[in-house]
């Protein structure tokens, strides 16, 4: 199932993922948390996604959320704490979930929308209908502009049915959050006790399909940070109160964007609601429908039940699935709206974000592809094994002097629905390459991910060559050009390895855009950036250095000292293979100098049959010194650039480990504000100063959902580093084996070769005696 | 003039007798791998055995063959013999061992070549002989003292005076004197082309088994590095990493001792025999340039009978009568010499070719049979 909703990514325009994710977004965002938070409900999607093929599609929600993030930081972290703000809320206010799509088409209308000033919760009550509308309206349009739309409905399907399965279980969940405060916390635990389970569900998930999985599992792991959220927003009023401000804050920027698409949409979404109804009914989800989707549904369920109206549950499913197309409705068209009907559904929300993304940044829009409707089965087949190969050639130098740049042909086979074409190519130079790494980190790490390092920029190596008049004079500079060329080949393959990072816009756009990137100039070692980017760095080592943060969890702390140690060893084995390397290019180069020298012996040789056996020896030591040759470039390019990727890959992996610990500082940085903030207001009770103790009140209120949601971060963050290691770790003993087979496999080359040379020296060396 | 081509007619248009009948070693010597090292004294021990029967068992020391070696050459006239090259003396105490481990290995190398005993033994072995074996040097009585009285001969040390070093850098100037016999002029010519070529071969070559020393330490160095990245063996994967990195470790162990012997086998079946060879020619060289000595003395000599006053016609008939039969014999010897040694040495470096070629195959069949077993190991191993 899992793989059908990734199909949707037929949609040349990417925008199939994202819809998928925007639908899932919607559900779960509906449910848990109205705030958008891109990340969040991404993340409960993909791990829905991994329980059940429904849920499949978060993997792609995943992108969505991404592409608002990487777009603009400023977005991102504003989003990032909105939407802290926004799982409490959402679960209390079915507006929220209005709130979440919202933002989505929001990120798309209104790019940075900063963190808004907490409104009041009526006011977000409110707030959330009006997105609501505002999705009706895009879904209206999105599903008139297509018939694809229906194949989104039965995408939807899975959603349906586990919301049902929700509504069921919810329940028993819903009477207690009619009791209000007391209940909720009853809820709250059971709600707590299935994300487990879910995770469970998605661990398996994983397991099997492994390339589903790969997608889903990070946004699997931030799901579960935020369902908890959501639970913690029922537990207390107080705290409730505090996420609700948040999630005002978050509805004051969906708000913004909403609004200007707010118009009479409500109708629309009713019906549409009801047709969705109807579809899951017949549609019955998988057997997997994993707990963490009812422990969403659940949120929901609960949510309206503080308000107090089933109805706005339903609604709230309803415009999930409905706004997704709305956004369709306005990205589509320029995108290649038909395109993605099948996919329409879902995409819709995700069009918006994409679109913003993309269209701001590629002046040329990507040209809509009518791509034939994949069916659902076809979707399935393909995600079956997807695959994609980038490859890179045919280095260029581009202009003269210090000013001239080095461009590489960027070729794409794949055959991952989301892509325009099967195969392509575009041109790229290499600080695009750079810039599209930041771009990535900037957008992924902070949820988690490993992202594979880019090659270094060589100061020396470039200037050389830039300096160098003619192109392929130097063999020390085409040598060069060749191993930056075989190492950006390998960079991107690996970030194309990645599901979520494949589905980035910014990658998208990379591979795929037929026209030059905009400049990035951040990469510049010298650059105002790179200044920066020293000063960052060393206050993070410092930090790194002087912050110890006492473990928690064994598993970080077992996989921290096992990652130190890794790094140890792969620098040793590294400066090992440099050394082979190099011997391997001496003995190529004296074996060259024998063959020289056994030549002019054999021509001062006045014994004939000497002289001809040495010009026979001569001549098969020049033949073994090439083979030497190419064994050294085996060498160099089988192990010794793999293994140094992999400590390049290991400090990404520290980086993510480090972002880890940050956030568990922002995490106890809030728990020391609280405690101070409640002694405050401790003592101000005592004073008795009563208008005091309702600010300090607040204060409190206010620092323990800061505290819960940076809790909430780093569970989040931490799963999602579990997952990602879990990944590594595979794809690193994978790499291992091709790495050693490869390198066997020359060696064995080599060495028949050397076996054939000699061969044929023999019986004429024989003959000649 | 006339004189020179009346000499060149003689001693050319004689035909040179075959020896004849090939002369046969007295002794046989077998070093015995069994070495003693104290301190800086390293004491070989000599198997000498007779008719197939073992005569004596003694040891010795370098310093003892370089004795020999000077008791040899100058105990008899040796104009125009080619005096088997006395093997170099390897680095022994820990400096010098050190400066050819870092001359070997590299600079930043910091580990020391073992003592390769195994080395001097057969060299020596071979000096000997080719001493035994030598027509002339073969019957030395101070030869056959060493290979069979128990104790050493008391030895003094042999140093080479100023007075003889400043005598060789003369006769030096006298390599470039023309050669009276196109026979002698063209070995010399030949000697003159070939000691370079050869010398340059032979530091190619030892340059080709530096870096396969290297190539073997790297591996070495590989595998601890390898050794040490094992994963705990708790989860699947994980153990599968394990076993593929067992399986290549294994695998990169054997390539480096293949590697390592290989360099140590190439050496001591091409690497010696080519280094033999080449100091075998600046024997020869000596040889010829003595010779070209005894010719200027001899045509000296001819001049100054030429221009001799009557009353000294005597004398000068005398001298030149000397320096001719000096000439001729020497001649005579060089001839015989030169002839032999170049069957010889066309003889072994050929061998020495075919083994290192038929060497090479089986070194390369043997490696890749290691990485056949390894990969299909490796592929064995279902991810």
């Amino acid at each position: 199932m899992a793989d059908s909703r990734e199909p949707p990514p037929l949609f040349n325009d990417d925008d199939d993922s994202r819809k998928d994710d925007d639908n899932d977004d919607l559900f779960t965002s509906a449910v848990q948390s109205p705030v958008s938070e891109l990340t969040t409900p991404e993340d409960q999607t993909k791990q829905e996604g991994a329980g059940d093929p429904l849920t499949s599609p978060p993997p792609a929600t995943s992108f969505p959320p991404d592409p608002s993030g990487g777009d603009r930081p400023d977005l991102f972290e504003s989003c990032e704490e909105p939407s802290v703000g926004g799982f409490s809320s959402v679960p209390l206010e079915q507006p929220a979930e209005g709130g979440g799509t919202q933002q989505v088409s929001t990120d798309a209308k209104d790019p940075p929308p900063t963190p808004p000033t907490t409104p009041s919760v009526g006011s977000l009550v409110e707030i959330p209908l009006i997105v609501d509308t505002d999705k009706d309206q895009d879904l209206q349009p999105t599903t008139t502009s297509s018939s694809l739309t229906h194949p989104d409905f039965t995408l939807f399907d899975p959603l349906p049915n586990t919301s049902e399965a929700l509504i069921s279980s919810p329940d028993i969940l819903t009477p207690p959050e009619t009791s209000t405060t007391s209940t909720p916390t009853t809820s709250a635990q059971e709600l707590s006790a299935s994300p487990p389970s879910s995770s469970a569900l998605l661990d398996l998930s994983m397991t099997l399909p492994q390339e589903l999985s790969s997608e889903p599992p990070a946004n699997l792991v931030d799901a579960p940070s935020v369902e908890p959220a959501v639970m913690s927003s029922f537990i207390t009023p107080a705290e409730e109160a505090s996420t609700l401000d948040a999630a005002a804050a978050t509805n004051d920027d969906d708000d913004d964007a909403t609004n200007p698409t707010n118009h009479a949409g409500e109708d629309t979404a009713s019906s549409s609601e009801e047709a969705l109804v109807t579809v899951y009914d017949s549609e019955t989800p998988e057997v997997h429908s994993s707990a963490p989707e009812l422990d969403a549904d659940s949120s929901l369920l609960n949510a309206p039940s503080f308000l107090g109206d089933g109805e706005t549950t339903e609604i709230s499913l309803d415009d999930t699935a409905q706004d997704p197309p709305l956004p369709a409705s306005n990205i589509l068209p320029p995108m290649g709206a038909p395109l993605t009907p099948p996919v329409a559904p879902i995409t819709p929300t995700a069009t918006p974000n994409l679109t913003p993304n993309v269209t701001p940044a590629a002046p040329t829009p990507v040209t809509p592809v009518a791509a034939a409707r994949p069916s659902a089965e076809q979707l399935e087949s393909e995600s079956g094994d997807e695959f994609i190969e980038i490859s890179i050639s045919d280095p260029q130098k581009i202009g003269d002097g210090m000013s001239s740049y080095m461009a590489y042909k960027v070729t794409t086979k794949t055959n991952i629905a989301y892509f325009r074409k099967k195969h392509w190519s575009v041109t790229r130079r290499f600080s695009d390459f750079l810039g599209l790494h930041g771009k990535l980190v900037e957008k992924h790490l902070h949820s988690g991910r490993i992202i594979p390092p880019a090659p270094e920029k060589s100061a020396i190596g470039t200037t050389k060559i830039k300096l160098g008049s003619d192109k392929s004079s130097d063999s020390s500079s085409s040598d060069f050009i060749e191993r930056r060329r075989a190492s950006l080949e390998r960079y991107m393959n690996r970030t194309a390895a990645h599901p979520t990072l494949r589905s980035d816009p910014d990658f998208r756009e990379f591979i795929e855009l037929d026209a030059e990137l905009p400049r990035a100039t951040q990469t510049s070692a010298l650059s105002s950036a790179g200044v920066l980017r020293l000063f960052n760095r060393v206050g993070e080592t410092v930090n790194k250095m002087t912050f110890k943060m006492d473990e928690s969890d064994q598993w970080f702390e077992e996989k921290t000292q096992q990652i130190e140690n890794l790094d140890a060893q792969l620098r040793k084995l590294h400066a090992a293979m440099e050394g082979l390397v190099a011997y391997r290019r001496e003995l190529a180069t004296s074996t060259a100098s024998f063959a020289k020298s056994a030549a002019v012996l054999s021509s001062v040789e006045e014994h004939s049959a000497l002289s001809r056996a040495l010009h026979q020896l001569a001549e098969s030591t020049e033949r073994t010194h090439t083979i030497h040759h190419a064994q050294a470039d085996a060498d160099f390019y089988h192990l010794s650039e793999t293994t140094k990727d992999y400590i390049h890959l290991i400090g990404a992996v520290k980086d993510v480990f480090h972002e880890r610990v940050k956030t568990f500082q922002t995490w106890q940085h809030a728990q020391t504000m609280l405690a101070k903030k409640r002694e405050a207001k401790a003592k101000a009770e005592l004073a008795g100063r009563m208008d005091k103790v309702q600010q300090a009140q607040d204060e409190v209120a206010e620092w323990e959902a800061k505290v819960e949601r940076s809790q909430e971060e780093f569970d989040r963050i931490s799963r999602a580093i579990k997952k990602e290691m879990e990944q590594f770790d595979i794809v690193r003993v994978k790499d291992f084996k091709d790495m050693l087979v490869k390198y066997l496999e020359a060696l064995m080359t080599s060495q028949q070769q050397i076996i054939k040379v000699w061969e044929t020296f023999l019986p004429e060396a024989r003959a000649i005696s | 003039m006339l004189e020179e081509g009346s000499v060149s007619g003689m001693s050319s248009g004689a035909s040179t007798p075959e020896p004849e009948a090939p002369f046969t070693p007295k002794f046989v010597v077998r070093l015995s791998d069994h070495v003693t090292k104290d301190g800086d004294c390293v004491k070989f021990t000599l198997q000498v055995s007779q008719n197939g029967h073992t005569v004596q068992v003694l040891e010795r020391e370098y310093e003892d063959f370089e004795y020999l070696e000077h008791c040899v050459t100058t105990s008899q006239p040796s104009h125009g013999l080619i005096i088997p090259p006395m093997p170099q003396r390897s680095a022994i105490d820990p400096y010098n061992a050190e400066i050819q481990s870092k001359r070997l290995m590299g600079k930043g190398s910091k580990t020391l070549i073992p003592d390769e005993f195994h080395k001097d033994c057969l060299q020596l072995q071979k000096y000997l002989e080719l001493l035994l074996s030598h027509p002339v040097l073969g019957k030395s009585q101070k030869l056959h003292d060493f290979l069979t009285v128990k104790e050493a001969p008391p030895r003094t040390k042999v140093k080479k005076g100023l007075i003889s070093r400043l005598s060789d850098s003369l006769d030096a100037r006298k390599a470039s004197y023309p050669d009276c016999e196109e026979f002698f002029q063209k070995e010399r010519d030949w000697v003159a082309k070939y000691q370079p070529a050869a010398a340059n071969a032979n530091d190619a070559f030892s340059k080709i088994i530096c870096a396969q020393l290297r190539i073997s330490h790297q591996l070495e160095q590989m595998v601890t590095a390898l050794k040490l990245s094992s994963l705990p063996n708790d989860q699947v994967h994980y153990m599968q990493f394990n076993n593929m990195n067992m399986i290549f470790l294994d695998c990169i162990d054997t390539l480096k001792s293949q590697t390592e012997e290989k360099a140590d086998k190439e050496d001591l079946m091409f690497g010696a025999v080519q280094t033999l060879w080449h100091r075998y020619v600046q024997a020869e060289n000596a040889m010829l340039l003595d010779r070209t000595c005894l010719m200027v003395d001899y045509q000296a000599c001819n001049r100054a009978l030429d221009k001799a006053k009557p009353n000294r016609k005597e004398a000068a008939e005398r001298a030149k009568k000397e320096a001719e039969q000096a000439f001729e014999e020497c001649s005579d010897a060089a001839r015989q010499e030169i002839k032999e040694f170049q069957r010889k040495r066309v003889e072994e470096l050929q061998r020495s070719i075919d083994q290192y070629a038929a060497y090479q195959l089986t070194c390369s069949r043997a490696t890749l049979n290691t990485l056949t077993q390894a990969l299909s190991q490796i592929k064995a191993i279902n991810l």
